[in-house]
């Protein structure tokens, strides 16, 4: 389709006709500025082609403010070979013509319109304005401003057209029909299979769980019916065994073996009471032999007795005896040792008085030197003291106060040195007279050749000369005779306190008090030597020693005494000097006499305690003879031998009765009786008792058997097994129905992709040619409603929404290019419009851009409106310019 | 000279789970019908007695209700008539006989033997030797003791038993309730009336089983007969006139198509199928499509007439032509999958699916065809 000429008038801004003349094929670029009324003629033409020219909502096609306009549009264009010019007026008198080949064909009105949508392949609204949803291929290919970046929604309005230029270009057959049912069998089998897990759902799960259902019913039903053919089993069992035991009736064979038994054991019972009665006879005999023989033996043990008794008295008599010479022996002994005892003590004593004696002398000996010495100390003592005595009293007179006498020391020496400072300081005179001359100082004549010194204002007088006043200088030597008259004061003071007239003479006085302090010191400690507690300590040390030894001396004299009245006794060895030995011997000794005493008292009293015995045996022995040799005794014991024998004939008899009748007894074996009768006796009980179970049973399982026959459940087992078996039919039914409706489904679906493929594949063709202009190694990829998708770049695949505002404008543009080519191949009109479609995008994308447009523009007619006319000057034609 | 009917296996309360409930229902009715029917006919025929050989009921635990019509049916005939138990209803200690002595629904002419035992019927001229089935499996021959039973010199001796004759049935081995071959001769039966059975057979010239008297099953064996016996004495042969007295002709027809003139010749038979046939037809081979709607159609004029038809053609595959496809407007890639569709037919493991799902594309585009394309 080509478009050579658009006239507008009355349209919008231009109030005056106005024209677009000479368009050229390729591309058209109409550059102005803004508000020259470049989209005017864009909406102008959709205005023609798109808008019924009857509808009355196109107000604002009329100039602003001019009542009654009449918008026209005028077109001329032509395609396939023919010459169509398009004349539409809206509003006011409304008129549509279109006029083909120069007049050759006339149309009007709706028919024109029509012949319109036709042609170019658009829908016109039933009523009011054009919408989107009509614009079909028109709407994909005029790029309204700012909705270039929008593809979509244009592109799915003209996607039956896009199909149809596809399908006529593939050559695949129409899929509608195709489409119609892959639609019918995906509805299908959706209500049958759940989309994601390809479970059952719907009726064939319904259809599953009835089965199951049933399933389980028939299940239940087979079971309970298993058990009432059980117990009908069990009834007949049990009314067999009943019937057959109640004739057989067990029970009275047993219960008459049990009276057997009974009988046999009353008849043991009565063998074992006889033996019984047997038994206590042959005890009783047994207890009177025993008493019997008991008697003997007592008698035997009487005459034992009495022999015994004989035989002991005569032994304690022997013993007694024996007891008797050991006793006078042991007498003897003790006298012996008592003796030595005595003897031994005798010599302790006397080495002991000995002992004593010597060792008094050697006290008193000791007291008389001590004494001695003692009356020697309290001389020199007493000699000492009166010395002491003497020395004290000088001393006394030679007591000088050592304070005072260093003060005097100290005084003698200030003044020594005061007189020597005076003598320093002091004027000296020397006198080198002539002879004959006389000098006086004060009155004093002093030596011709004489020198003085003056320690204040003198005279010096010489005879004949006059008088000298001198008056010494020196500044101290007032202080220094004031001083010197004072030091000389205290002096003298001292001198009088110690009484004394000079310093040595105090210190003589001082030295012999201290000559005397230590000759009283020395005598002291002399004193103190011989009288370390004092004279009077001693002295009385020494009478007490004195009466000590006084003492001593009398008892001395007292063991002289005794010691003279016992004198050494003859015929004893000599007296051993050792007392330690003696006292040993004399320890030995007694020892020895206590033991002997021991023995002695000991034997003395097994003596006496054995003549006792003796003594009291021979009195029971006498009592017995006599009480044995009792005539009546003798007669009972006679008598008794007697009775014994017959009492043992008569035990052993009954000895051998018991025996018998024990083994008789044992032939009947009770035992066995007894366990027979409690065997029969129990099994009778047992089986009656299960015969009575048997009947209760029986019983009860009629009545069950009776309810459940009630219940029909043979009847109600084949229903279930009937129903099951229909659905489980119905289940296969729907099984077969889902894996056909799944297996089409799957192949449909496969064909279906394929056949879109095909479809698609020339549209993809000529994408892939323009997106390689702009971005090299991009693909878009189409979704089965033809449109693009997604932009996929190496391994990322972006949606459309996820790309840049300019990239979707750029795309859209191209995207458009190739369905442009597309309808084209398929033979139908093709004009791009496209107004300030590429405002975002930046200088290298718009270069790639115009050549995609420039490659376009050589296959269809572009109308591309700009308001940046110099920005493209580089297309190979020119810009014509809107006033 | 004495007559009698010989009948078995009625199967009351018998369920047929394979028809839907309506069909069912129906047929299972048939028996009670069939029994009645019996009654009818005795009572026309003024036999003198009717011997039933077992297996009266199908199961045990039949309901209360069951029971009274069953009886309820036989009033038809007030002569004598004698029912053994089978092994469907064996004489247990407790079974559906102690049952119905206890709802008290057993009419006086009927008697039922409770163990062995020879019945007399002076009247009818009869004494029948029952061998009731006492347990729910017998291994040993129930019909031995006959041989020891006497009756009295003037009556037919007439020997009914309920099992299989050993040798003489076609197929069974080694089946429980066996009966001697030669059990007539034996025990001096002048008759010797058998169920178990379903057909009716005549095992020798005094050995017969009545069979059902209303079939029950697909497998043929003659069924839906009774037996008139006719002993002119004691010691007489007999002679036995089968009788039809039922309904419905059970038959199955399992057809194997590969031409076009076989579905045919098949719709031609099925457009024959009365009204009282219940039939199972299975079909395998294969069809081209328009071969296929005839017999399609046949075969629901038949299910139509008849009185329950089961049709199972999952083994079947269709072969759609080209031209079938494009009749059908079925281009593009509809046409690719129809034809992968009719090659996976023959695939083991999808033909079931791909046969169904064939037919359901064919179905769906022909209705959206016939609805018009848009």
């Amino acid at each position: 389709m080509k478009l050579r000429r658009v006239a507008l008038e009355a349209f919008r801004k231009f109030r005056e006709p106005a024209a677009l003349d000479d368009l050229q094929d390729g591309l058209n670029i109409l550059a102005g500025p803004n508000e020259a009324g470049k989209s005017t003629y864009a909406a102008a033409i959709r205005a023609a082609f798109l808008e019924r020219y009857r509808t009355s909502t196109v107000t604002d096609f009329a100039p602003h403010g001019v009542p009654g306009a009449r918008p026209g549009v005028e077109l001329a264009f032509e395609h396939d070979g023919h010459d169509y010019v398009l004349r539409k007026f809206f509003l006011a008198r409304p008129r549509c013509e279109l006029v083909i080949d120069g007049g050759a064909q006339r149309l009007e009105g709706e028919e024109a319109e029509n012949a319109l949508a036709a042609l170019l392949g658009f829908d016109l609204p039933a009523r009011g304005q054009s919408r989107p949803e009509h614009a079909g291929v028109p709407g994909l290919l005029w790029i309204e401003q700012g909705q270039g970046q929008d593809v979509l929604q244009p592109a799915a309005h003209a996607a039956q057209h896009l199909r149809e230029a596809l399908t006529q270009l593939t050559g695949e057959l129409a899929a509608h029909d195709g489409d119609r049912l892959y639609e019918r069998v995906a509805a299908e089998r959706a209500e049958l299979l759940d989309a994601r897990s390809g479970r059952p759902k719907g009726a064939w799960r319904e259809a599953e769980e009835a089965h199951a259902r049933a399933e389980q019913e028939a299940a239940d039903l087979a079971a309970q019916m298993a058990r009432l053919e059980a117990d009908v089993d069990r009834l007949d069992r049990l009314r067999t065994e009943y019937e057959r035991t109640r004739a057989d009736a067990p029970w009275v064979a047993l219960e008459a073996r049990a009276a057997q038994a009974r009988e046999r054991l009353a008849q043991i019972a009565q063998a074992r009471d006889a033996l019984a009665r047997l038994q206590q006879e042959q005890e009783q005999a047994e207890g009177t032999l025993a008493l019997l023989q008991e008697q003997a033996a007592r008698d035997q043990r009487d005459a034992e007795a009495l022999a015994e008794l004989q035989g002991q008295a005569d032994e304690a008599v022997a013993i007694a005896a024996r007891i008797e010479d050991e006793v006078a022996r042991l007498r003897a002994a003790s006298q012996a040792a008592a003796q030595r005892v005595g003897q031994a003590r005798r010599d302790v004593a006397r080495l002991r008085a000995a002992a004593a004696r010597s060792d008094l002398d050697e006290q008193i000996d000791q007291l008389q030197a001590e004494l001695a010495r003692l009356a020697e100390s309290q001389a020199q003592a007493d000699g000492l003291a009166q010395r002491m005595h003497a020395v004290q009293a000088e001393r006394v007179e030679h007591e000088t106060d050592p304070a005072i006498l260093k003060a005097l020391r100290a005084a003698d020496q200030r003044l020594a040195a005061l007189r020597a400072q005076q003598q320093a300081v002091a004027t000296r005179i020397r006198l080198a007279l002539a002879p004959g001359m006389q000098a006086t100082l004060d009155g004093a004549p002093l030596p011709a050749d004489g020198a003085a010194l003056l320690t204040h204002a003198a005279e010096l007088r010489i005879a004949g000369v006059g008088a000298v006043h001198i008056e010494p200088g020196g500044k101290d030597l007032p202080a220094l005779m004031a001083d010197l008259a004072a030091c000389q004061d205290e002096r003298d003071a001292s001198l009088r306190r110690l009484s004394v007239a000079s310093l040595d003479e105090a210190e003589a006085r001082a030295r012999r008090y201290e000559r005397s302090g230590h000759d009283l010191e020395a005598l002291g400690r002399e004193l103190k030597i011989h009288a370390p507690q004092g004279r009077d300590a001693l002295r009385t040390r020494h009478d007490e020693t004195a009466l000590r030894l006084q003492a001593l001396r009398e008892r001395r004299a007292a063991l002289q005494r005794e010691e003279g009245a016992d004198p050494s006794e003859p015929g004893m060895p000599a007296a051993a000097p050792d007392a330690a030995a003696a006292e040993f011997a004399l320890h030995e000794a007694e020892t020895a006499a206590r033991q002997a005493e021991a023995a002695l008292s000991a034997a003395q009293g097994r003596l006496d305690a054995q003549q006792g015995q003796a003594a009291l045996l021979q009195r029971q022995l006498q009592a017995l003879r006599a009480e044995a040799a009792a005539p009546e005794r003798q007669a009972l014991r006679d008598a008794r031998a007697t009775r014994l024998a017959q009492a043992r004939a008569a035990r052993d008899a009954l000895q051998g009765r018991v025996a018998q009748a024990r083994d008789e007894l044992a032939r009947q074996q009770p035992e066995l009786a007894e366990q027979d009768l409690r065997r029969f006796q129990r099994s009778a009980e047992l089986e009656r008792e299960a015969q009575q179970a048997r009947h209760t049973e029986l019983l009860q399982l009629q009545g069950r058997l009776e309810q459940a026959g009630a219940l029909g459940l043979g009847e109600r087992l084949a229903q279930a097994r009937a129903d099951l078996e229909r659905l489980a039919r119905r289940r296969a039914e729907f099984a077969r129905r889902a894996a056909a409706l799944e297996l089409l489904w799957r192949l449909l679906g496969e064909r279906r992709a394929a056949a879109t493929q095909r479809l698609l594949e020339p549209l993809a063709r000529r994408l892939d040619h323009y997106l390689a202009l702009l971005l090299p190694q991009a693909r878009l990829r189409l979704d089965e409603a033809l449109l693009p998708a997604a932009l996929r770049r190496g391994d990322d695949e972006d949606a459309l929404g996820a790309l840049s505002f300019g990239t979707r404008e750029q795309l859209g543009v191209l995207a458009r290019l190739a369905y442009a080519d597309l309808l084209r191949e398929a033979g139908r009109p093709t004009l791009l419009i496209l107004d300030d479609a590429l405002v975002h995008a930046d200088p290298a994308r718009r270069d790639l851009m115009k050549r995609a447009l420039f490659d376009a523009a050589s296959r269809h007619q572009v109308l591309l409106f700009t308001c940046n006319g110099p920005a493209w000057t580089d297309m190979g034609v020119p810009v014509r310019t809107l006033a | 000279m004495t007559r009698f009917l010989h009948t078995a296996d009625w199967q009351i309360g018998r369920q047929y789970g394979q028809f839907d409930v309506d069909d069912a229902a129906v047929l299972a009715e048939a028996r009670f019908d069939a029994v009645a029917r019996i009654a009818a006919l005795a009572a026309e025929r003024a036999v003198d007695a009717v011997l039933v050989a077992g297996d009266v009921f199908d199961t045990q635990a039949v309901s209360d209700r069951t029971i009274r019509r069953l009886f309820g049916a036989l009033q038809a005939y007030a002569g004598p008539w004698v029912l053994i138990s089978g092994n469907h209803d064996a004489m247990l200690a407790d079974s559906v006989w102690t049952r119905a002595r206890q709802l008290d629904c057993i009419p006086a002419h009927v008697r039922i033997a409770a163990h062995c035992q020879a019945i007399e019927l002076p009247e009818a001229g009869l004494a029948v030797l029952a061998a009731p089935l006492t347990q729910r499996h017998t291994y040993d021959d129930a019909t031995e003791p006959f041989d020891a039973i006497d009756t009295a010199p003037g009556l037919a001796r007439v020997g009914l038993a309920h099992g299989s004759v050993q040798g003489r049935l076609p197929g069974e081995a080694d089946a429980a309730n066996p009966i001697a071959a030669d059990r007539a001769a034996r025990a001096r039966l002048d008759y010797l009336a058998l169920g178990d059975w379903h057909g009716c057979l005549e095992v020798d010239a005094r050995t017969w089983y009545a069979g059902t008297p209303e079939a029950d099953r697909f497998r043929g064996n003659a069924p839906g007969h009774v037996l008139e016996v006719e002993i002119a004495a004691p010691g007489a042969a007999p002679v036995v006139r089968p009788l039809p007295v039922g309904r419905y002709r059970w038959a199955q027809w399992t057809e194997r198509l590969s031409l076009e003139s076989d579905a045919d010749a098949l719709a031609g038979r099925l457009d024959a199928v009365q009204a009282d046939e219940v039939l199972r037809l299975a079909l395998d081979g294969e069809l081209p499509l328009a071969a296929w709607d005839r017999l399609q159609a046949a075969i629901d004029r038949a299910a139509a007439r008849a009185r329950a038809l089961l049709c199972d053609s999952t083994a079947l595959s269709l072969e759609p032509q080209a031209a079938d496809l494009a009749a059908l407007q079925a281009g593009g890639y509809m046409a690719e999958v129809a034809t992968q569709l009719q090659a996976l037919q023959h695939d083991e493991a999808q033909a079931d699916a791909a046969r169904e799902a064939l037919r359901l594309l064919l179905r769906w585009q022909r209705e959206a065809v016939g609805t018009g394309a848009s």
